[in-house]
């Protein structure tokens, strides 16, 4: 049987659209794919499938026939099969648990026909996973990050031939997106990134440059981004303050509402990392001026190893980063912890974690 | 399409262990999820997660096998008993495995010899083959490859025929050339049915398995080192002729095959629907290279067993081989001694030794452990341990390989008294049980003369091993003194068993060394 799409929001799939020619060429193919993904246990709804491939498959199917028609049948399949697995998953479709992962097919996949009829199961599979992972972060904000990447494909150069380039702006892309806690690697790979798409990962599309357009201005501005970017607090595109010491933010909150604490965490430091631990579990805290995460440990977290990077008394006058200010907020703190960049500070009756950083100025050194 | 199913290989790892938790993430993390990525690239898989990947593709996918008598624990395991005879079952609270899969898979990675037993049907050939398969032959070599054991199977049909050309034209014996079967020279053999093959084809067989080379018309073909499987519908060694002993001594491992569970039987039939079998698409990232399988018998050989475990696996062994009424000297208490005099088992007086044969482990079989034995069992711990993604063998590895290893070595004494004590019987019949519990008493009976603190034998011989250079004569006297002292002490007991009497022959054999040293010290001071 053909999965017959049903009905949906947007009404049923046009007969003579791609997908449903592509779907009518390979009717017996596609017909034994449900079958034998129903037999080997998937919990597969052919009516939300036909709604998922009304919704979401045919848009990307359309926006191929217009770039590449030789790629429809390659990418039909490719997008077929994975459907498969994850309206079954409940990952796609009209149950799916994550809105943002239905409108990743929906709205950002159709933007990236160009690398996608390139390889299309691995490039749905890792905006798929992308944006599920995103999703799953409180902090972080996957609907930026599908705008970003959008916005990169849609200027993606036709004759590139792989979409590597495009996989590796989208790990960047993610860290600005909120997961701070992947700065570090983010970091390495803009480093391997050439000039233009750097810049552009980065929010400085050419209209931005605007006289950047040759290699040496692209070359100092980049250089002049990455000596900003060894500040953890200072943004790409905002220009340097005078350093002050302020509450960037908090993390964290009891496990009731949706958080990851079931009891108000103690924090300390170990190397380079700020720990988090309450009753049941310890996480690894990491805050930068993207985002800020909580990473629970997988294995045995390490010891606490004490550092004299801050000082805060009862009435909540701070040192830290060579800076001393009153923050009446953190009087009367439970605890903290600081590594070079960033200070956490725990109060009694909360499970949330105040972070306190130095914005502006040279970072401090231990 | 429908292959897919059979094409998911772990990609998570297959033995998540506690490690230590890291502060650094990779971004790369971004793109894995419920989405599955196709490898770009050859991921560099470490070759005992690749072992896992193929155990769970194996149960998962190509054998119905929804069994796990191979068990650990991470903690107390839920337990439920049933039935009469109070069977336990227990729900293991760590990854537990099914040891008809387990088993070849740990042979395929040491390179020996693996006897699969039992009825038509459970698929022992298909495992064999499997195992073929990921060495890399194909199937089509793999088929053609197979011995098929049958009663006009001859040496030449097993091993080669002489070239008619060559054979006409030689003059001497080694102008004759050999058409060398293919399999010969193969890093995966499979003998199906192997008691059927004629006794005098079987002693061809046994020079091929025992010394790695054929022999026809006195030329040589010199094998490479190679995983074997042999099956068999009749786990005592019978079928059409009878498998010299030799040959069943050089069988490493016995696994049975289970019967099939028909809850299952909806896998079967969407086996049938599906028109596919799981050897014909075996996913190529568990396929093993020839380098990679050399690379993971060293890997396996340089896990470590600990000190303490390995004398627990020597006091085990030392239960089996002593039997105190075969001689009067003592290096001849052995069964060996007994069996080499050809007399009836009736005319041994055990009772005479006025030891309790209930604790006497002994007494359970009618023969000990060769050296052949405890090697392939040293072998198997450390490959179980390399298996569970650990670098050190531990209490478990062994006790859940050596009834796999020993299946076949140690021969059961069936009239031993300790085999009518209330719940015994039935480990007349299941030697797996038996040894495992064999290897449970033996553990307590360790433990009760706490032999992990209190080990005379072992201090000595450590003593022993830092050398007699320079040794002063009076060191050498009064280790020679502590010796005596001991055997006294020993003697005051009065009875007599396995374990003791290979201390008190290590002690015997440590007395002689410091006696010749100190003859040696005092004659050319």
């Amino acid at each position: 049987m053909t999965p017959s799409p049903r009905p949906s929001p947007q009404g049923l799939l046009d007969r003579e659209s791609p997908l449903a020619l592509e779907l009518e060429r390979g009717r017996e193919h596609y017909n034994r794919a449900v079958a034998v993904a129903q037999r080997r246990g998937l919990r597969l709804s052919t009516a939300a499938l036909g709604v998922h491939l009304c919704e979401a498959v045919a848009p990307i199917v359309a926006a191929i026939a217009r770039l590449a028609p030789a790629r429809v049948p390659p990418v039909t399949e490719a997008l077929f099969e994975l459907s498969l697995e994850l309206v079954a998953k409940d990952v796609v479709g009209p149950e799916s648990r994550r809105p943002q992962v239905r409108a990743a097919w929906s709205q950002l996949l159709p933007r990236l026909a160009r690398p996608l009829a390139l390889e299309p199961q691995r490039l749905a599979s890792a905006v798929t996973n992308a944006v599920h992972n995103l999703a799953l972060e409180p902090s972080a904000r996957p609907e930026q990050w599908m705008r970003e990447l959008g916005d990169l494909a849609e200027h993606w150069p036709d004759s590139s031939p792989e979409v590597e380039p495009l996989l590796a702006c989208g790990k960047v892309l993610a860290w600005r997106a909120g997961m701070a806690h992947w700065r570090g690697s983010a970091l390495q790979i803009w480093d391997g990134l050439p000039d233009p798409l750097a810049l552009a990962v980065l929010g400085w599309s050419e209209s931005k440059t605007g006289t950047l357009a040759d290699a040496r201005a692209l070359s100092e501005r980049r250089q002049a981004l990455r000596t900003r970017l060894a500040d953890p607090w200072a943004l790409p595109e905002v220009t340097a303050r005078a350093p002050a010491l302020r509450i960037v933010g908090s993390v964290g909150s009891f496990r009731g509402f949706g958080g990851p604490f079931v009891s108000p965490p103690m924090v300390y430091a170990s190397g380079a990392t700020l720990w988090a631990r309450d009753a049941e579990a310890t996480h690894s805290l990491h805050a930068d001026g993207f985002g800020k995460t909580l990473r629970r440990a997988v294995g045995t977290p390490p010891e606490e190893r004490p550092s004299s990077l801050a000082r805060l008394d009862a009435e909540g006058t701070v040192t830290f980063g060579g800076l001393t200010a009153r923050v009446p907020a953190l009087a009367h703190a439970r605890g903290f912890a600081a590594v070079e960049h960033l200070l956490a500070v725990t109060l009694p009756r909360s499970h949330h974690i105040l972070l306190v950083a130095r914005l502006g100025g040279e970072p401090c050194r231990a | 399409m429908v292959r897919k199913r059979f094409d998911q290989v772990s990609k998570a790892p297959t033995l998540p262990g506690p490690g230590r938790a890291e502060g650094h993430f990779d971004v790369g993390e971004l793109y894995r999820g419920p989405a599955p990525i196709e490898a770009r690239e050859a991921v560099t898989t470490r070759l005992d997660e690749k072992l896992r990947q193929a155990y769970f593709w194996v149960t998962n996918h190509a054998i119905i096998n929804p069994f796990y008598d191979v068990e650990y624990n991470a903690g107390p395991p839920k337990e439920y008993t049933f039935g009469g005879q109070g069977i336990a079952v227990t729900l293991p609270s760590d990854q537990s495995y099914s040891s008809y899969v387990l088993l070849p898979l740990l042979n395929l990675a040491v390179r020996r010899r693996c006897l699969l037993v039992g009825g038509p049907g459970r698929g022992k050939t298909t495992i064999a083959m499997l195992m073929g398969l990921l060495s890399g032959y194909s199937l089509r070599e793999l088929r053609r490859a197979v011995q098929h054991g049958q009663p006009q199977m001859t040496v030449s049909d097993l091993l080669g025929n002489p070239l008619p050309s060559s054979l006409l034209a030689a003059k001497e014996m080694d102008e004759i050339k050999i058409a060398w079967r293919r399999w010969l020279g193969m890093r995966v053999k499979i003998i199906d049915e192997y008691n059927r093959i004629p006794t005098r084809t079987q002693s061809a067989l046994l020079t091929v398995m025992a010394d790695n080379y054929a022999e026809v018309y006195d030329q040589i073909y010199e094998c490479p080192k190679a995983a074997w499987y042999l099956t068999a519908n009749d786990d005592a060694g019978g079928g059409t002729y009878q498998v010299i002993e030799a040959l069943r001594d050089r069988i490493d491992v016995v696994v049975k095959a289970l019967h099939f569970n028909t809850r299952f039987l909806s896998e079967l039939l969407a086996r049938i629907e599906d028109d596919v079998r799981p050897e014909e698409v075996v996913p190529a990232e568990i396929i093993f290279t020839p380098a990679e399988l050399e690379r993971m018998e060293r890997e396996i050989l340089a896990v470590e067993l600990p000190v303490p475990l390995r004398r627990r696996l020597e006091f085990f062994a030392s239960h089996f081989e002593f039997l105190e009424s075969s001689a009067r000297q003592l290096e001849y208490l052995t069964k060996d001694t007994f069996k080499l005099s050809g007399l009836d088992r009736g005319t041994l007086a055990l009772d005479e030794t006025g030891k309790d044969a209930l604790a006497d482990l002994g007494t359970q079989t009618h023969n000990g452990l060769s050296v052949r034995a405890l090697m392939t069992s040293l072998v198997f711990v450390k490959a179980m341990a390399y298996f569970r993604a650990s670098r050190v063998v531990s209490f478990e590895d062994v006790r859940q390989m050596l009834p796999f290893v020993l299946h076949d070595k140690l021969v059961q004494n069936a009239d031993a008294p300790w085999f009518e004590q209330r719940g015994n019987a039935a480990l007349r019949i299941d030697q797996v049980s038996w040894i495992r519990r064999l290897f449970d008493l033996s553990c307590r009976e360790y433990d009760r003369l706490d032999r992990d603190r209190d080990d005379p034998v072992e201090r000595m011989t450590a003593e022993f091993s830092g050398g007699l250079e320079g040794l002063e004569e009076k060191v050498v006297r009064e280790r020679l003194v502590t010796i005596e002292r001991t055997l006294k002490e020993w003697s005051r007991g009065g009875k007599l068993y396995g374990h003791l009497y290979d201390d008190i022959l290590n002690l015997k054999y440590l007395h002689q060394r410091y006696s010749n040293y100190l003859r040696w010290v005092t004659c050319c001071p």
